[in-house]
């Protein structure tokens, strides 16, 4: 049994790695439960009314698409769904963030279902950091062209949104370094209601929001977005996810409960380490 | 002149800027928010060149890292060569449209990117069932906490033991959360206080003022 304090890691490398890929390849619908904060996402995004003015800022690095990607195609499908909610998408953590979303996160909604210009409008990717989110907060015309070259004064939805003040509900799908910077100059000024989504990790930086009333729901990893998927009756990457998320949570439990034992009684018997 | 120049007015200039910008935050005039929107603006532009210096930087390196045959000098030239392809390509028509760009992208930035992110996996794992063993008192209360946190994490418990999840959403939303509310409430006033030492001028490094 001491031999199971010397276990080679590699042997547990491949167990992890056969439980990973099995459920995806065999899929096991292990039962998932749904968080009361994950709900609260939903429904603040199932309750927005035709005519509600929204702000998405989708800041996702490509290494952390394994975990957030399937927020942010939940997040933007059920808005695209929901008639009549218009809204902007803008990053600002870094290029490559604009370029996923350009590349991972639309070509996974149906685009047919709002006009461009006019239901919503891709700001893409504004350089300078926390002072870009100042002065686009202030002023929705400052980066004064969108993503694709056009002249802002030339779409009709920048008619009605002019500056935060004009926002309904501010989503931001972010990894949880730059969750904070966020926060702190795009919706809190303007007292603007609030959904994040973020890394496993990052939820606590959220849940300190949640307490003071700033945020009304997170999303948080895999699971927020396995949640998410199922709320929205849309299916996808992370329900086929998750449960190799369980198995691989459960194993490591185990492992790491056995080997405790293994290591008290060797330790209460005289035993070397 | 010359020390005036080099102490004195970027000094004089950052504590101005950062005067108007306070002011504007709390007091609502229009004069000021003009200049506030202004000055703003050249900021995004300042950082926006910074990137560009960046790139700059990283060609002159890799040029004097192939000339000087460092080791794994011909490694400069591949970043080099892809760093211009994807420039073209993402400078070409509409940015970032373009399918070559596109391809790009989602066939080797986002795979790789996303791998090395995934290699950390085998570390974590294995430091994991070495690192949480009951030592001390103090090494069991962090091996229970962390199995309560993993069980409030792992999707399955919810699902099949609810009741097991209550310990570690206590853990989450009590110590957890006081612990970030902490760290952010710490971290917010050392920017405070680094913002009023910088305006006057007892933060001089960060304005480039070196003595």
């Amino acid at each position: 049994m001491s031999a199971l304090l010397r276990i080679d890691r590699r042997i547990v490398w491949l167990i992890i790695l056969i439980l990973i890929f099995y459920p995806l390849i065999y899929p096991l619908g292990l039962p998932i439960h749904i968080e009361d904060l994950t709900r609260k996402y939903y429904q603040a995004i199932e309750d927005l009314q035709p005519g509600s003015l929204v702000v998405t800022t989708i800041d996702i690095e490509a290494g952390l698409w394994g975990e957030q990607g399937p927020q942010a195609i939940a997040t933007y499908k059920h808005l695209f769904d929901k008639e009549g909610v218009k809204f902007i998408q803008v990053s600002f953590y870094r290029a490559d963030c604009a370029v996923l979303f350009e590349t991972m996160v639309l070509s996974e909604v149906d685009r047919t279902k709002k006009e461009y210009g006019v239901e919503w409008i891709n700001m893409g990717y504004l350089e300078g950091k926390e002072t870009a989110m100042s002065a686009f907060a202030a002023n929705f015309m400052y980066p004064t062209k969108d993503a694709y070259g056009t002249p802002l004064e030339q779409l009709p939805l920048m008619k009605e949104m002019k500056s935060m003040e004009d926002v309904d509900l501010f989503i931001t799908v972010q990894g949880s370094g730059y969750i904070d910077t966020c926060l702190r100059q795009l919706p809190i000024p303007y007292d603007i209601p609030t959904v994040g989504a973020t890394m496993s990790m990052g939820v606590p930086d959220l849940l300190t929001y949640v307490e003071a009333g700033m945020v009304y729901g997170i999303l948080g990893g895999l699971s927020g977005a396995a949640q998410y998927e199922y709320l929205t009756g849309k299916p996808g990457l992370a329900l086929r996810g998750l449960d190799s998320l369980s198995l691989v949570h459960i194993f490591l439990i185990a492992l790491v409960i056995v080997i405790n034992i293994v290591y008290i009684s060797t330790r209460s018997s005289g035993g070397r380490e | 002149m010359s020390e005036m120049l080099r102490r004195e007015i970027p000094l004089g200039l950052a504590t101005i800027i950062i005067a108007i910008l306070l002011f504007d935050h709390y007091v609502f005039i229009e004069f000021t928010r003009g200049i506030s929107a202004i000055l703003q603006d050249w900021a995004v532009v300042v950082v926006a060149t910074g990137a560009g210096i960046g790139v700059i930087n990283i060609v002159m390196r890799g040029i004097g890292n192939i000339q000087k045959r460092e080791a794994y000098w011909y490694l400069e030239i591949w970043q080099i060569v892809i760093m211009i392809i994807v420039a073209v390509t993402g400078f070409i028509g509409v940015y970032g449209t373009h399918p070559t760009y596109e391809w790009i992208m989602k066939n080797m930035y986002l795979p790789i990117d996303s791998s090395i992110y995934a290699m950390v996996m085998f570390d974590i794992t294995s430091s994991f069932y070495r690192t949480f063993r009951v030592r001390s008192r103090d090494a069991a209360v962090l091996f229970v906490c962390a199995i309560f946190t993993m069980l409030y994490n792992a999707p399955i418990t919810g699902g099949i033991a609810p009741t097991l999840l209550i310990p570690g959403k206590w853990l989450l939303d009590i110590p957890i959360t006081a612990a970030a509310r902490g760290f952010k409430i710490v971290t917010a006033l050392g920017i405070v206080g680094f913002t009023i030492r910088t305006m006057l001028w007892h933060e001089k490094p960060t304005i480039g003022v070196v003595e």
